[in-house]
């Protein structure tokens, strides 16, 4: 029981900040219907320009708000140049477009990595074995999944409650209709591009806290993807309910099966889980069904 | 000379169907593929394993992947895992004897066969869903793979045990395959075979299906297109051609059967490919593969040569970064330019020329 | 419009003439006509007769190894200039082609051609597991050098049967069975009843030390525990905590490489894993791995080493004047020093001794063969005089044209907080089990490729 509840908490933990990768990808796709497939490379460059910051020896706030800054003006400036032009085409040329940006991001990266190694975001947190009971959590880890539920309740809650919200809200509900309602699109855009790549700040520095500024943040802007069609691509509830789910299960699965089998199935039960979810119910937990009978 | 149909008059069904209608095709055709002969003669080492084998190797898949995603509208991000099945499936059949065209079309059958399989939701799901289905694809299959071939190889032949395997020498009618030129013209000459296959293919009852499925697959079903068998289809043939390229490239290409070759980074090369090139188009894939593969070489060469020009040694890192950043904002540049892919461009030409020298 | 066409059709065929162009040759580097000056003060010789010696090394500054490769390849690059600052070899100058290649095997397949192609490859450095047994059939028939320091095919020690592959470094089997041996000290001279966990990527690199383990195991009484972790190995908290509650081994190897290594630095502290007990391959857990946790909470880890890490060598000292004080460095200041840092020095020092070894028998022109040659006479005393002074980094190395290891001698390194410290001398262990292992390896590599030996 004791090791059933040591993977489960430590799923959780991990599956929490899954969901923030799915919060950014949810973000983007509620907004402009585009499958926003650059997450983990925004998220690289954030934790990267953190750490050069830091390393640079700016305190952790200020090396947060260079963050921001970049962050900020990257969104507006990707939703301007890359997505404004694109809009109308069809769903797959947008997809291959944020593909591109994934590209350019990382060609970025190693550029700027290449000269300035940077290994840790180091904001000061403590990096110790914290045991609660029979489960023994990583202090980072704790810390990292608070902030990634704050986030998620600070994003819900500017749906829910302002007005920014409130049109985002009906964008993703009927473009043409917000359109003819006086909602500035383009405004909106920029604004969930924005916000994407604060979400992708958040989860560069929990994650590059996590494992170290590294190439792997990039690739795990994939594992968000079982999580948002687990959960419902234009739902940030689901997100947050499907990551922890498969986080759990990961987790949970790997350290019954793999000594059986020889290992690997972390690498492919999130997307097991998702391919099944696909079969059984495609637009998941709250996903909103597109009905079409013929 | 000049691209025109005016003074060409088709008298027989034989002329009206074929291919190359008008003679100025013909000819081009002809010309392009002397010199495909022509090149192995002349092309060092170098242009053979870095430009010339890759081509003909990913342009099977690309062509595939284009019948998949362009025709028929069944956007696959996974087609690297059937290529590596492919792959796979036909270094294990050479292993055990099966003389070499048997075991790249068995390839490619298998690849199909398995194609079909995660083609089954198309049933149910589409667009973005059932491009999901096939990402998961990517991520199941590679590891079914590693966790199997161990089982089906004999041991010695994989790398410690593990899901690397090294293809023995193929050989085509008892003449080994073994010096680059060979490689060059068995991949070249099944790459024709295909092609015309291709052509043909999408010029037929399947292929009309597949467009009016992809353009508005309710309308098809309305108008009494069965869309689940013509989805199924088309991932099996796109599967199929994945199947037989992941074969070539395994021989001939890069030497041995590793699963980490074929990760999700190539499924997107090969889907900017046939953007790039040219959804729903025979040629586009031709143009798709020809910029995946050279662009990046390109860049490696001109910028090392800049570099140097300019008197510092570029950091092999630093190139990279550049590549990475050339190659994707080149793929949103065309996207937002030409959204129908470098073969719009190649129609425009072919457009001009048709006029010229009137303008209209 | 019809400009624009004809414009973009002018332009690409313009690109197409280009690239054909540059790809038959490769421009002149800088660092030949850096070296051109003192060459021709050192010697009033006439013009050498080639233009430079070629090294092709498919490098990897980026990808999901780059953090790794990095150092090596700056360590690399930096030694060639030091080298070629001193005249090069015999009046030449030595080109290391770093070609990035992400680790990728058809782009490091593609560098080793690129390099051919200049005519003047006498070795390539593939940097990967997966490349050098790309390019290994390969060598055998261009008659090149292929340098694999501590990775690669590890039955490429056997001499005869791989005339062509070199390690100069100790093979992943030498190193987990000195590994084995060092722990076996440290238990007071017995494993019986002792539990050795073996935590490894699941791929032909983590794998290939298993069947060593397989035969030490019974051997020596310890019980072997496999824990594999899947590529990219981001997520290993399952592994970890089967390591903590379950099996709770007394030793753990690690052979993980790259990202894997900082995520499973922090598991092993989540869990209390006594850091002092983990032993890793020569490339794991490495500076830029510990950095990337946390240095302080790592301190007693272990790896061993074929090359001594720091700054205090002759060679070090005056690549940080020579070339660091100039600002002709080739990365950033604080990794030279490092292990993998000076590995990437000790690859282009040896493959140097090799050469002025065989210049001393053939002199110019020489080629593959002959640098193969001189690489199976190198010696402590011979790389201590043709070395350009990387013996101090590895002063045990023995080649022979039966060996191509160097008797695989390690040390074992220690973080102390900032820095890997040796704590062991030069030793090796179980060389009877390691040589058999070769032996039937290169056995069976003989065998399945016999196209390889006709003639």
């Amino acid at each position: 029981m004791d090791f059933f509840l040591e993977l489960f908490v430590n799923g959780l933990l991990t599956g929490v900040l899954y969901a923030l990768i799915a919060l950014g990808l949810v973000l983007i796709y509620k907004a402009s219907s585009v499958l926003n497939l650059a997450v983990g490379e925004m998220a690289l460059l954030a934790s990267f320009v953190v750490a050069l910051a830091a390393n640079f020896g700016a305190p952790s706030w200020l090396a947060i708000l260079a963050g921001v800054v970049v962050m900020v003006v990257f969104g507006y400036f990707v939703e301007r140049l890359a997505f404004r032009p694109l809009i109308g085409q069809p769903v797959i040329s947008l997809i291959m477009a944020t593909v591109g940006i994934a590209l350019f991001l990382r060609g970025i990266y190693f550029i700027l990595s290449n000269k300035w190694p940077v290994y840790l975001v180091d904001l000061g947190l403590p990096v110790d074995s914290l045991h609660l009971g029979p489960v023994s959590l990583l202090s980072s880890s704790v810390v990292g999944g608070l902030v990634a539920l704050l986030l998620f309740g600070l994003v819900g809650y500017i749906y829910a409650r302002t007005r920014t919200g409130l049109a985002l809200r009906a964008v993703s509900d009927n473009q043409t209709v917000a359109l003819s309602l006086g909602i500035s699109i383009d405004h909106l855009w920029a604004v969930v591009w924005i916000g994407a790549g604060l979400v992708a700040l958040v989860s560069g520095i929990v994650w590059g806290q996590r494992i170290g500024v590294q190439f792997g943040i990039a690739i795990l802007g994939l594992k968000g993807l079982p999580v948002v069609f687990l959960g419902g691509l234009d739902s940030m509830a689901g997100a947050l309910l499907a990551g922890i789910f498969i986080g759990v299960a990961e987790n949970v699965v790997a350290g019954y099966l793999d000594p059986l089998i020889g290992g690997g199935t972390k690498e492919f039960l999130p997307f097991f889980i998702m391919l099944i979810a696909l079969w059984v119910r495609p637009y998941g937990f709250f996903g909103r069904e597109i009905i079409e009978r013929v | 000379m000049i691209y025109r149909e005016t003074g060409v008059h088709h008298t027989t069904y034989r002329t009206d169907m074929a291919l190359f209608r008008v003679p100025l095709a013909r000819w081009s055709v002809a010309g392009l593929l002397v010199v495909a002969v022509v090149i192995p003669f002349f092309a060092t080492d170098y242009w053979f394993s870095a430009i010339l084998i890759p081509f003909l190797t990913f342009t099977i898949a690309t062509l595939g992947l284009n019948l998949m995603t362009g025709y028929a509208g069944q956007v696959s991000l996974g087609h690297a895992a059937f290529i590596a099945v492919g792959g796979y499936t036909a270094t294990i059949l050479l292993i055990y004897d099966v003389p070499f065209l048997a075991a790249v079309v068995l390839g490619g059958l298998v690849a199909a066969l398995v194609g079909l399989v995660f083609g089954i939701p198309s049933a149910r799901i589409k667009g973005l869903y059932l491009a999901m289905a096939t990402l998961a694809a990517q991520f199941v299959l590679p590891w079914a793979i590693s966790r199997v071939v161990p089982l089906v190889v004999p041991t010695g032949l994989a790398v410690a045990g593990g899901d690397t395997v090294y293809p023995p020498r193929p050989n085509l009618f008892g003449l080994e395959i073994d010096s680059l030129f060979e490689r060059y013209f068995v991949s070249l000459a099944i790459l024709v075979v295909m092609t015309v296959f291709a052509m043909n293919l999408v010029r037929t009852r399947v292929g009309r299906a597949w467009v009016a499925i992809r353009d508005h697959d309710v309308a098809a079903k309305i108008l009494g297109v069965n869309i689940t068998h013509y989805k199924l289809l088309a991932f099996a043939i796109g599967s199929f051609y994945a199947g037989v390229s992941g074969a070539l490239m395994v021989f001939f290409y890069y030497g041995v059967a590793h699963v980490g070759e074929f990760n999700l980074d190539l499924s997107l090369k090969l889907l900017g490919a046939i953007i790039i090139g040219g959804l729903g188009s025979i040629i586009g894939s031709f143009f798709g593969t020809a910029f995946i593969i050279l662009l990046p070489i390109f860049l490696n060469i001109s910028l090392t040569f800049l570099g140097n020009a300019a008197g510092f040694q570029v950091s092999s890192g630093t190139i990279a970064g550049i590549e990475n950043i050339v190659f994707g904002a080149l793929v949103v540049v065309l996207l937002i330019v030409e959204p129908l892919g470098l073969a719009k461009f190649w129609q425009n030409v072919k457009d001009y020329f048709r006029l010229w020298p009137f303008s209209y | 419009m019809r400009a624009k066409v004809l414009s973009l059709v002018l332009l690409f065929l313009l690109v197409a003439v280009a690239a054909c162009a540059r790809g038959q040759a490769p421009a002149p580097t800088p660092t030949q006509m850096a070296a051109g000056e003192p060459a021709e003060e050192a010697s009033p010789t006439p013009k050498p007769p080639v233009e430079n010696y070629v090294i092709g090394f498919s490098a990897y500054r980026t990808g999901p190894f780059g953090r790794t490769g990095t150092p090596f390849a700056n360590g690399a690059v930096d030694m060639e200039k030091l080298v070629n600052l001193k005249g090069g070899v015999g009046g030449v100058p030595i080109d290391v082609m770093d070609i990035e290649t992400g680790y990728e095997t058809p782009r490091g397949v593609e560098a080793y051609e690129r390099a051919k192609a200049t005519g003047r490859m006498l070795a390539f450095i593939p940097l990967s597991t997966g490349t050098t047994y790309a390019v290994t059939p390969k060598a055998f028939e261009d008659k090149v050098v292929v340098l694999h320091t501590a990775y690669g095919i590890s039955a490429a020690a056997d001499g005869e049967t791989f005339p062509y592959n070199f390690l100069a470094a100790p093979t992943y089997w030498s190193g987990d069975a000195a590994i084995i041996k060092w722990i076996q000290e440290q238990e007071g001279g017995s494993l019986k009843g002792k539990k050795i966990g073996i935590l490894y990527l699941d791929i032909d690199y983590g794998r290939e030390t298993l069947p060593l383990h397989e035969v030490l195991a019974p051997k020596l009484g310890y019980e072997l525990l496999k824990y594999p972790i899947p590529w990219p190995g981001l997520e290993q908290s399952a592994v970890w905590t089967n390591i903590a509650e379950r099996d709770k081994p007394d030793w753990l190897i690690w052979r993980l490489w790259g990202d894997s290594t900082p995520t499973a630095l922090r598991e092993a502290a989540r869990v209390g894993y006594p850091m002092d007990r983990i032993v890793g391959t020569y490339w794991s857990p490495v500076a830029v791995d510990v950095l990337a946790f946390n240095p302080e909470k790592s301190v007693g880890v272990k790896h061993i080493e074929f090359v001594t890490p720091g700054t205090d060598f002759p060679v070090i000292q005056e690549i940080l004047t020579e070339l660091y004080d100039k600002g002709q460095g080739a990365g950033a200041r604080d990794q030279v020093g490092m292990e993998l840092y000076n590995r990437g020095v000790y690859n282009v020092g040896i493959l140097v001794a090799g050469m002025q070894i065989a210049l001393e028998e053939f002199g110019h022109p020489l080629d593959g063969e002959k640098l193969a040659w001189g690489l199976e006479r190198v010696t402590p005393e011979t790389l201590k005089k043709y070395g350009m002074g990387v013996a101090d980094l590895a002063p045990e190395v023995t080649l022979s044209d039966k060996d191509h290891e160097g008797r695989g001698f390690v040390q074992v390194v220690e973080w102390d907080g900032t820095q890997f410290k040796p704590i062991t001398d030069w030793i090796s262990g179980f060389r009877e089990e390691v040589d058999a292992l070769v032996k039937q390896a290169a056995q069976k590599f003989k065998e399945e490729n016999p196209e390889l030996y006709q003639e």
